[in-house]
């Protein structure tokens, strides 16, 4: 990992944004023209981009295909950046939202939420995204809690890891719990959650906006601390040493990260390992600028898993059933995290 | 500028860290801070950096209380380098020395050809220069000292406060950094505080030494009058001696 690198100037900035934003519209472009009834490209602008389209097209697209691309997106913009402040501030290249617990934790609240008909007393805007945060919450307070015991330094970090692990299992066999008293249509849905998955047709476009607007408000706030999360990621002390009010970066940035991860969380579910396998890729073609690794994961997140939704799609004609796509997440993060605790234990952890 | 310590104290545990130390620091001096593992120097050094906090006593740069200082402020008044650790993000050499400019750079700047062209000539103080696009989970530990002190010059400081600077570095480069050092205080009349070890160094570079003992000063005065056989022999516990060496005095352990 010593490729000679260029430091970040606003061409390199500028190359790489446009460029990923170009991969996500294409991506998504497909993803829009695959399905039962094949759509083109060019039937695609038009009907977005000309006032009289052809209504069936316009229905399919809007109804149909619109709420799952542009969920994944965002959804896979938020993991992202989740996974890049986690792994920066807790100095650990293994640190994920999904393997941390957090999104378990708001995955655990949403669930009692809408199983104990508490759903019903909230719109669907509100309600989910809310009790989100909420577990989020919780799960960040715990993992900060365990981390004031923990010994400092790259054992602590590790151990914190396994709490996080652990903090997931029990947040599961919770949720699991809850599955086996609700009734079996809602247990059904609970499943479908729990594995992750963007079936989210016919989702209302006020909580479209919703969620986007909130998503784009963590990238700002993450972006505009981006140079402070770069001298945080040399560690806590030297941070400190270089001027950054180390608490409230920490806390913030934190705060930020675990907010677009619940609201992700509240529409979609368990979707692991996306803030594992965009974050590493990154860094790796990029370098750790988080000036331009935080907007370079929004962008990424969101192509990476807009490509996996498409992939659990397609796969229907396989197994005429469609994968929800959390199941395609893991199983190419879950070896991918594998390989990168071998290489830290093969250094020692460092 | 001034930094002034009044009276500080810090205990830990049980253990008296720091016992009622006060000293005042002036611009255009190397100060070393000299004495057994152990005896306080680091936590010195780190209170004065206002990155630790006294149980009592203060610390002032000025006018101003270190501890209302904001960390930018702090910053902006002085560097400090410790002994670093592994890094695990691949930064470049050079963006980790642009990093010293941190706290006196707008938080949406990109950085610049005059910043870059700036820490390359820090980089090349130290002899790091053709380093400065290889990644810094590649360096030696000794290689990695030396671009930590080339972020110090960086941030530009009045200040430069540096916790063994010269441990893991070979003969050339530890007479190398002191003379930068050195060069800085009398050009730029920027004061140094440096926790070393090596006597000869304190003899051949600095201006004042401070001698720390179970968490007190029991010594502050040049060099040349400061460090005698019979003090050095009492605080270190194995009798000490010096030989004339040019116009300096070699020290060494005669307990043979």
């Amino acid at each position: 990992m010593s490729a000679v690198r260029r430091p970040l100037d606003a061409r390199k900035l500028t190359l790489w944004l446009v460029s990923l934003l170009a991969l996500e519209l294409l991506i998504a472009l497909l993803a829009l023209g695959y399905g039962s009834s094949t759509l083109t490209p060019s039937k695609i602008i038009t009907s977005l981009l000309s006032a009289e389209s052809d209504p069936g097209v316009s229905a399919i697209l809007w109804q149909a295909r619109m709420p799952r691309v542009w969920f994944a997106a965002i959804v896979g913009g938020a993991l992202a950046m989740g996974g890049v402040v986690f792994q920066s501030v807790l100095r650990n290249p293994l640190a994920d939202p999904y393997v941390l617990g957090i999104s378990g934790g708001a995955a655990l609240t949403t669930t009692l939420f809408l199983a104990t008909g508490l759903g019903a007393m909230l719109p669907a805007m509100i309600g989910p995204p809310a009790m989100a945060i909420l577990g989020a919450a919780i799960t960040m307070a715990l993992l900060f809690g365990a981390r004031r015991v923990l010994a400092p330094g790259r054992q602590g970090a590790y151990a914190l890891l396994l709490m996080g692990v652990v903090f997931n299992a029990f947040a599961s066999a919770l949720i699991t719990f809850v599955k086996a008293i609700v009734d079996a249509r809602k247990a059904q849905e609970l499943l479908f959650y729990l594995m992750g998955s963007l079936s989210v047709e016919g989702v209302g476009v006020n909580v479209m906006v919703f969620a986007s607007v909130a998503v784009m408000l963590v990238l700002a706030g993450l972006w505009a601390m981006s140079s402070d999360l770069n001298v945080m990621s040399l560690g806590e002390d030297e941070a400190r040493a270089l001027g950054v009010d180390t608490k409230r970066v920490m806390w913030a940035s934190v705060a930020l990260a675990s907010t677009g991860v619940a609201i992700a969380v509240a529409y979609t579910g368990l979707i692991g390992f996306v803030g594992l396998v965009i974050p590493h890729a990154l860094r790796l073609i990029m370098g750790p600028d988080h000036r331009l690794l935080i907007p370079a994961s929004a962008l990424g997140g969101a192509a990476f898993l807009t490509g996996c939704d498409l992939l659990a799609r397609v796969s229907f004609e396989l197994f005429s059933t469609t994968l929800p796509v959390g199941v395609i997440t893991s199983l190419l993060g879950a070896p991918i995290f594998a390989w990168l605790l071998l290489r830290s234990a093969k250094r020692g952890f460092v | 500028m001034i930094i002034s310590a009044t009276n500080l104290k810090k205990v830990h545990g049980d253990r008296v860290i720091l016992d009622d130390v006060s000293i005042g620091l002036r611009p255009g001096k190397m100060c070393a801070l000299i004495g057994v593992n152990g005896a306080g120097k680091s936590t010195l050094l780190r209170i004065l950096a206002g990155l630790e906090r006294a149980d009592s006593g203060s610390v002032r740069y000025g006018d101003d209380d270190a501890n209302a200082m904001s960390p930018r402020g702090l910053a902006r008044a002085r560097a400090y380098v410790a002994q670093s650790s592994g890094q695990l993000f691949d930064y470049s050499v050079l963006e980790v020395v642009m990093m010293g400019e941190h706290a006196r750079s707008s938080r949406f700047a990109l950085p610049g050809r005059a910043a870059r062209e700036r820490a390359l000539a820090h980089l090349e103080r130290f002899e790091m220069r053709d380093y400065s696009a290889r990644s810094i989970t590649s360096l030696s530990g000794g290689e990695l000292q030396r671009v930590m002190l080339a972020r110090a010059f960086a941030a530009q400081t009045p200040w430069l406060m540096l916790d063994e600077p010269t441990a893991s570095l070979d003969v050339r480069h530890r007479i190398q950094v002191l003379r930068q050092v050195r060069e800085r205080c009398d050009r730029d009349g920027i004061g140094a505080l440096i926790v070393l070890h090596d006597l000869e160094l304190v003899e051949r570079f600095f201006d004042r030494v401070l001698l720390l003992d179970k968490g007190r000063v029991i010594c502050d005065d040049a060099p040349e009058r400061a460090l005698t056989p019979a003090l050095l022999s009492s605080v270190y516990g194995i009798s000490m001696n010096h030989v004339p060496a040019g116009a300096h005095r070699l020290w060494f352990a005669d307990d043979a």
